[in-house]
């Protein structure tokens, strides 16, 4: 957010000494309270946040045809007690010009990525020393008068403070098909709670039962090298509107595997190679009838080791319904690099292969809320070969041939 | 085959997407200015993430463009290129 960004005080709580006002990311050493970095948070910073609030104000309430770019909203610091912190900045919300009653609440650690790029800098610089814990906070830097240029990390007043944001040029509304959700409903095969947007829960997504399993194959084929290592591809199908509902899903139908990538048990580069193939093939699909609305809507990969360097099961593995360590999870390079390949693509989706303790199989499904891949549901659905793409628009588009 | 552009005086002309193809944009640059600061006003302008360093390939060769050479000695007009991260997934940590 830069400072020219405009300040309201919309609910009448006047703030008389702040001329300016910047959200920022302060950093304080292990010794809190010392005071390391403040680090501005971004318009870039934010175009995460501000794509989850268009999905959940407008994609999935009927209006998929409004562009990201045309979405205005107000960012306001939202502020908790405890009894430990006192009041402390929990995070912020946004909440869209119009309509006025969508709004989404982001936690701090969302930005979580703007402290990790301050801290980079203060190692490079030997501010920080390697393996030192930090603190992160987040504020409004505020200055005090025009034209002073001293400033204050979250002076008294500056929690009434909302700034506005909005969506970056030339990002538009994405290419969806119209599909009853109804239709996918009908042919689940494995029981799922589905979300909806009333419950304020992630937008509903499918996959059929062989994308399912390709995703698993192509994830868990790195396992049999020696040593193993990540292999894994992308999810791909239509983002679809329900033409009855005007709900928002996904439905994953197939996986690209990564080929000519660049693998090792801890890592999976997608190489020029890589992506040269898998743009052709998106090519191809687009062009045709029966795919013209498929898209890359997330990854899957595979953690094709054993979790804590394959420290044996803690004696209680056999008591417990589940072993809990397991190297089915995002890492933080996994986090990266999915921000970086799905930026403003709230529909985004992330599934890791992985085992547990003991060596069996485990998965974890993902999706964004809140500004971050977090753990979500999924519905398995049987074939989807004569999905009824855009019955119900008004402009009558053609049913594609079957694929 | 097209000729490369003129370094001092045409700019050269080129479209780039983000990989996942739901961002596509004309761009027109001095030919003589580097990859890298090429790549840079590219993520800008399409807001991408700032904490990951980005870098350009060509579509029609799948190579990546060398960053400290001069984008002119390395594109012809009309190309289309991809902005791709420098990252990879892994469960390092």
């Amino acid at each position: 957010m830069n400072e020219s960004s405009a300040i309201h005080t919309p609910r009448e709580t006047a703030v008389p000494t702040i001329s300016e006002a910047a959200l920022a990311m302060r950093l304080t050493g292990e010794h809190r309270g010392v005071v390391l970095a403040t680090e501005a948070v971004t318009d870039r910073d934010l175009v995460d946040a501000t794509a989850e609030l268009w999905q959940a104000g407008f994609l999935r309430r009927g209006r998929a045809d409004v562009d990201l770019a045309d979405v205005h909203a107000q960012l306001r610091l939202v502020h908790r007690e405890s009894e430990r912190a006192g009041r402390y900045c929990a995070g912020f919300e946004l909440e869209a010009d119009e309509p006025g009653d969508a709004r989404v609440f982001f936690p701090r650690e969302s930005l979580d990525f703007v402290a990790a790029r301050s801290a980079q800098r203060l190692l490079e610089s030997g501010e920080l020393a390697a393996g030192s814990a930090y603190f992160y906070e987040l504020g409004f830097e505020c200055g005090s008068r025009p034209g002073v240029a001293a400033r204050a990390f979250a002076p008294e007043g500056s929690d009434a403070i909302g700034i506005a944001v909005r969506g970056p040029e030339g990002r538009r509304a994405p290419r969806v098909a119209a599909v009853p959700i109804r239709w996918l409903r009908e042919r689940i095969v494995e029981s799922a709670d589905l979300p909806t947007p009333a419950s304020g829960d992630p937008y509903p997504v499918f996959i059929t039962a062989a994308a399912r399993a390709r995703a698993e194959r192509v994830s868990r084929r790195g396992a049999a090298s020696h040593p193993p290592v990540e292999t894994g591809g992308l999810l791909v199908g239509p983002l679809c509107v329900c033409p009855e509902t005007g709900e928002m899903f996904g439905v994953v139908c197939d996986v690209l595997e990564a080929t000519d990538a660049d693998a090792t048990t801890y890592s999976l580069t997608y190489s020029g190679p890589t992506w040269a193939r898998i743009q052709n093939i998106m090519r191809a699909r687009q062009a045709q009838a029966a795919t013209r609305h498929d898209r890359i809507l997330g990854q899957a990969h595979g953690h094709n080791f054993v979790p804590a360097e394959g420290a044996p099961p803690c004696e209680w593995c056999h008591l417990q319904p589940q072993c809990t360590r397991t190297s089915a999870y995002l890492s933080s390079d996994d986090r990266t690099w999915c921000r970086a390949i799905f930026s403003a693509e709230p529909w985004q989706l992330s599934v890791v292969y992985g085992l547990d303790a003991q060596s069996r199989p485990v998965e974890a499904f993902y999706g964004q809320r809140g500004g971050r891949l977090a753990r979500r549901s999924y519905a398995t659905v049987e074939r989807v070969d004569d999905l009824p793409f855009d019955r119900g628009l008004s402009s009558g588009l053609p049913d594609p041939p079957t694929r | 085959m097209q000729q490369l552009a003129s370094r001092e005086t045409e700019q050269l002309e080129f479209s780039a997407s983000n990989v996942t193809g739901t961002q596509e944009m004309p761009f027109a640059f001095v030919p003589g200015l580097s990859v890298r600061s090429v790549t840079d006003s590219i993520a800008n302008r399409m807001a991408l993430p700032t904490d990951v360093t980005w870098t350009l390939r060509d579509d029609g060769s799948s190579a990546y463009l060398d960053e400290d050479a001069p984008i002119g000695d390395q594109l012809e007009r009309g190309a289309h290129v991809t902005i791709t991260p420098k990252a990879h997934l892994g469960g390092s940590d």
